[in-house]
């Protein structure tokens, strides 16, 4: 999802309103979450060879006032295109959404999506039965995203609402305007990383990727990090070279990011780190002493149920074995096996 | 010597051979078709990384340094030898190879090549490019192998685009370059505005419409479809836009529901047509004019409309220009600058892909600061007013209008509340130019930029009367000097990071009991950070802004860029080591753990009781 096409989004179109609000038309802005472009995508692969776009329905969610569009899941819709005329299986989509919407509750339907960057008259039919009172977004714009998947280029990802054009009320049915409108592709710290692991396995012949350790992430992380200095003390150094122009903006900025560093001496520094190595050492030895205290109450425990040999104690004693034996490792965990499907023979 | 007519013999063989119309004439290409420019690169700085592109009115290709000129091409493969032709714009032009004698074949833009089409006495080819790993290659026929793409310098100083043979000698100026294959982004959906119907169905129902609006306006004259029927009858069809868009002034009394709809129809029309730049102006005039039927939302209305307009007009087209201009006269005169201010970071690149005049990115510049103003945003006033100010060119630096400019950002600045930063005013040539017009205001600049209070003091006694004059705020200017003065002394304290109360009460010409009232004051402002510490009346100083950064503050940026590399490259060391010595740890214990299994196996001879010595292992692990 490379540059943005530019356009201009200042206000949307005036739109019923909520009784005792004004109606307004203020900007809007889109946000996407990734797992839904993810699906968009797998069902763009899984369409059927004949048909160009597939289509579906985007839920989500939406800010009080209607200016920020969360879209966070969808769902196909079967539809089928000819050059005359364009099926929606509506009684799915109804059926579909009220399925969806009984299993996430706080979701709802804020428009349709397409895999396909192109908008034709068809484009416009669709939006306006999603944005249509009733089973549609109304009072609110239906969103229209397009996604496109060429194999071999880049995937652009569009956003639009509409706007009605036309004079007459049977010409606006089946026509609109869409209206270019701003989007954001959210994911997180956690997904991006995550992602990057996968897509790493792609450029592999066997397909795999290991994960990595926290040690390996921190290498990894401390080598960014030395690159990125490098850069910047390449340019710093052309600058007193009087090679590159000095930018006094980007001086200052990364002199206030350097003295971001506390200053600190180096003995209160070792000072420091030996207070704390100890107290990491008490708490280890603490936490050893507890772990030995309780393993030694186990095994008392235990000596005591396998002493007795009565059938009263092995009932009452089943659950407490069971308890101990999953706490206990090695041998004694063989022994609690062994006592245990005597019970059940028994 | 000899080679060369090889090549010649190959080249003229070849281009003979080139079928008449080698594809079906279907230009403009379909939709969705990928499109690519082709970009230099060199060793040579003056040719790399520029683009190709053809001047109009030329037809021979050269190279231009901005990307937005860079000729868009299609490609067209050649079944029976694989090559591919270049074309441009659309499937009748393409790229070919011309030349005299096969030194150098230079890139010209030929319409419908074919072999009757070549001059005589020249070499020409064409549709024998390959794309080799996103490169240009030619693929001819030819047994030269040194042959490369060169960049000639013409006389004007210009580049222009050959193909060199490698081996021949030439009186040109020639740099050897490859030629890089840029895909162009895809761009957008051309039309969303979808709606079914002929011109004539939906003139007629527009022009129906407008007239049922101004009969409720109790405006019984009006006859616009009649008039249209008649002119579309004479299929002039300028003619009945104009009188649409003549009547569309009625349409800012439509009921707001219907009023989006009708405007958009209407510029689905005059899109149609092929002047529509006569049309828009006028569009947009009307748009500005208060909208009678919504009181409550008309600007809404009218953005939502010039919107559209803007957005259907290519990216590249410069009448978006002045719909913006209009767009901003609206947000003006509604106050609606915050639905604007997203929207402002695409300007530059918006300039940049209209190729805009200086004088006209200025203007935009100054409405943008002016909308900005009356919003009561001053730092993003200020922002566009310094960024007019740069389109000066310096031979107009002291004109009157970069004066009037100059003296306008610069008292803005000094009254500014949260402006502490004069540097970026003193770049600018027009500022500087003030110091043959206006000494008095730059020397209060230069005060501001680097002295201390001192300093303004002094000046105050000099000039005794001007800072009331020149409509300044005294009072701010005092206690701006003195936020300044105080940021000038924690940056001088070098090291020792920390600076005595006295000294800050003696420069800053205060009572001691208001020192830590001015520091924290500084430290609000941004200009310094730091702790105050009451015990040792000191103030010590975490970080601070220097006002000049001159190379003594770049040397320190490099040494603490060093301390810190150096302290990373030590961690990193550590973690390898650390690594390093995990991994051998790991093997020497397997390798115990195999000896040990080993040995019990010996120990254990032949016995069948395998189970044992691995139980033993077992407990050992625990």
């Amino acid at each position: 999802m490379s540059e943005r096409d530019s356009f201009l989004h200042l206000a949307r179109p005036l739109g019923p309103a909520p009784i005792g609000a004004q109606p307004s038309t203020a900007p809007l802005s889109v946000v996407i979450q990734p797992q839904a472009i993810f699906s968009i995508l797998d069902h763009s692969l899984r369409r059927p060879q004949d048909q160009d776009r597939v289509i579906g329905t985007l839920l989500g969610s939406r800010s009080e006032d209607g200016t920020e569009i969360e879209i966070r899941n969808c769902y196909a819709v079967p539809h089928t295109e000819t050059a005359e005329q364009v099926e929606v299986d509506m009684d799915y989509q109804k059926q579909m959404l009220a399925l969806h919407l009984r299993a996430n509750p706080r979701e709802v339907l804020v428009g349709w999506y397409a895999t396909s960057s192109e908008l034709n008259t068809f484009s416009a039919l669709i939006q306006n039965f999603y944005g249509q009172q009733g089973d549609g977004t109304w009072p609110h714009p239906a969103v229209h995203l397009t996604v496109s998947t060429v194999p071999g280029q880049e995937i652009e990802a569009r956003t639009y609402i509409s706007a009605p054009i036309g004079v007459t009320a049977e010409r606006a049915a089946d026509s609109c305007l869409f209206i270019p409108v701003p989007y954001e592709i959210k994911y997180g710290e956690a997904e991006k990383s995550g992602l990057e692991l996968i897509s790493s396995a792609k450029d592999r012949e066997d397909r795999t990727q290991g994960i990595i350790t926290d040690i390996e992430s921190l290498e990894r992380a401390v080598q960014h990090v030395l690159d990125m200095l490098e850069r910047v003390s390449n340019y710093v150094n052309n600058v007193l070279d009087e090679e590159a122009s000095p930018s006094s903006a980007l001086g200052q900025f990364l002199m206030n990011a350097l003295s971001l560093a506390p200053k600190v001496d180096p003995a209160d520094i070792e000072r420091d780190f030996n207070a704390h190595i100890q107290d990491v050492l008490v708490v280890s030895y603490l936490a050893n002493t507890i772990r030995t205290q309780i393993d030694l109450s186990n095994r008392l425990a235990t000596a005591a149920l396998t002493l007795g040999t009565g059938d009263a104690l092995t009932g009452t004693g089943e659950g407490g074995g069971r308890e101990g034996g999953e706490r206990q490792k090695g041998g004694e965990r063989r022994g609690g096996k062994g006592r245990q499907q005597r019970t059940v023979e028994a | 010597m000899k080679s060369f007519f090889v090549a010649a013999a190959a080249l003229c063989s070849f281009a003979t051979a080139a079928p008449a119309s080698p594809f079906e004439m279907m230009a403009p290409p379909p939709a969705g078709t990928q499109f690519y420019s082709l970009q230099a690169k060199s060793s040579a700085t003056a040719v790399n990384n520029q683009w190709v592109s053809l001047k109009t009115g030329s037809t021979a290709y050269t190279l231009a340094s901005a990307q937005t000129a860079a000729a868009k091409f299609f490609t067209n493969q050649y079944k029976p030898t694989g090559t591919y032709a270049f074309h441009n714009a659309d499937d009748t032009r393409q790229v070919a190879l011309q030349g005299a004698d096969g030194v150098l074949l230079y890139a010209v833009d030929i319409t419908n090549p074919s072999t009757t089409s070549i001059p005589s006495g020249q070499l020409m080819e064409w549709a024998t490019f390959t794309i080799d790993n996103n490169n240009l290659g030619v693929k001819d026929g030819s047994t030269l192998t040194n042959r490369t793409f060169v960049a000639v310098r013409g006389s004007d100083g210009g580049y222009g685009l050959a193909l060199y043979d490698g081996a021949s000698n030439t009186t040109q100026n020639i740099t050897p370059i490859t030629l890089s294959i840029v895909k162009i982004r895809m761009p957008g959906p051309t039309t969303t505005l979808l709606i079914e119907g002929t011109f004539e169905e939906l003139t007629d129902e527009l022009a129906q419409y407008i007239d049922n609006l101004k009969k409720s306006q109790n405006d019984e004259s009006s006859n616009v479809q009649a008039e249209c029927a008649q002119l579309l009858q004479e299929n002039k069809k300028d003619d009945v836009l104009k009188k649409l868009v003549m009547g569309s002034q009625a349409l800012n009394q439509a009921p707001e529901k219907e009023f989006i709809a009708a405007y958009n129809l209407l510029i689905h029309l005059v899109r149609q047509s092929p002047n529509v730049g006569m049309f828009l102006p006028r569009i947009c005039n009307h748009l500005t004019a208060p909208i009678t039927s919504s009181p409550a939302n008309g600007a809404g209305l009218a953005l939502s409309i010039l919107s559209t307009i803007f957005n259907t007009l290519s990216p590249t087209n410069d009448m978006r220009y002045n719909v913006l201009l209009t767009i901003l006269r609206v947000i003006r005169s509604s106050s609606n600058f915050d639905t604007l201010r997203p929207q402002l970071k695409q300007l530059d690149q918006w300039l940049e892909a209209w190729e805009m005049e200086e004088d006209d990115s200025r203007k935009l510049y100054l409405a943008v600061s002016d909308v900005a103003a009356e919003a009561g945003e001053d730092e993003q006033a200020y922002t566009y007013l310094i960024r007019a100010l740069r389109t000066i060119p310096s031979d107009e630096a002291s004109s009157q209008e970069a004066r009037e400019l100059s003296l306008r950002a610069l008292k803005s600045a000094l009254d500014h509340p949260n402006h502490y930063d004069f540097q970026d005013l003193t770049d600018l040539d027009s500022i500087q130019a003030l110091r043959n017009s206006d000494p008095i205001y730059f020397q209060l600049l230069e005060i501001f930029n680097s002295d201390l209070l001192e300093d303004f003091n002094d000046f105050k006694d000099e000039h005794d009367g001007w800072i009331e004059q020149s409509g300044l705020d005294a009072s701010a200017l005092n206690r701006k000097m003195r936020l300044l003065t105080l940021a000038s002394l924690a940056a001088s304290t070098g090291q020792t990071r920390s600076l005595p109360y006295a000294q800050i009460a003696k420069e800053l010409q205060i009572p001691a009991s208001d020192i830590e009232m001015w520091v924290i004051d500084v430290i609000r402002a941004g200009l310094v950070e730091g702790k105050l510490s009451q015990l040792n009346q000191t103030f010590l100083i975490h970080r601070s802004t220097y006002r000049v950064f001159g190379e003594n503050q770049w040397r320190e940026v490099a040494s603490r860029l060093d301390m810190w590399r150096n302290s990373l490259v030590g961690v990193l060391q550590v973690i390898q080591s650390e690594k390093a010595r995990f991994v051998q740890d790991k093997e020497e214990e397997a390798k115990q753990v195999d000896q040990k299994i080993e040995g019990l196996q010996r120990g254990q001879g032949q016995g069948p009781r395998k189970g044992k010595p691995r139980a033993m292992i077992d407990d050992d692990m625990d």
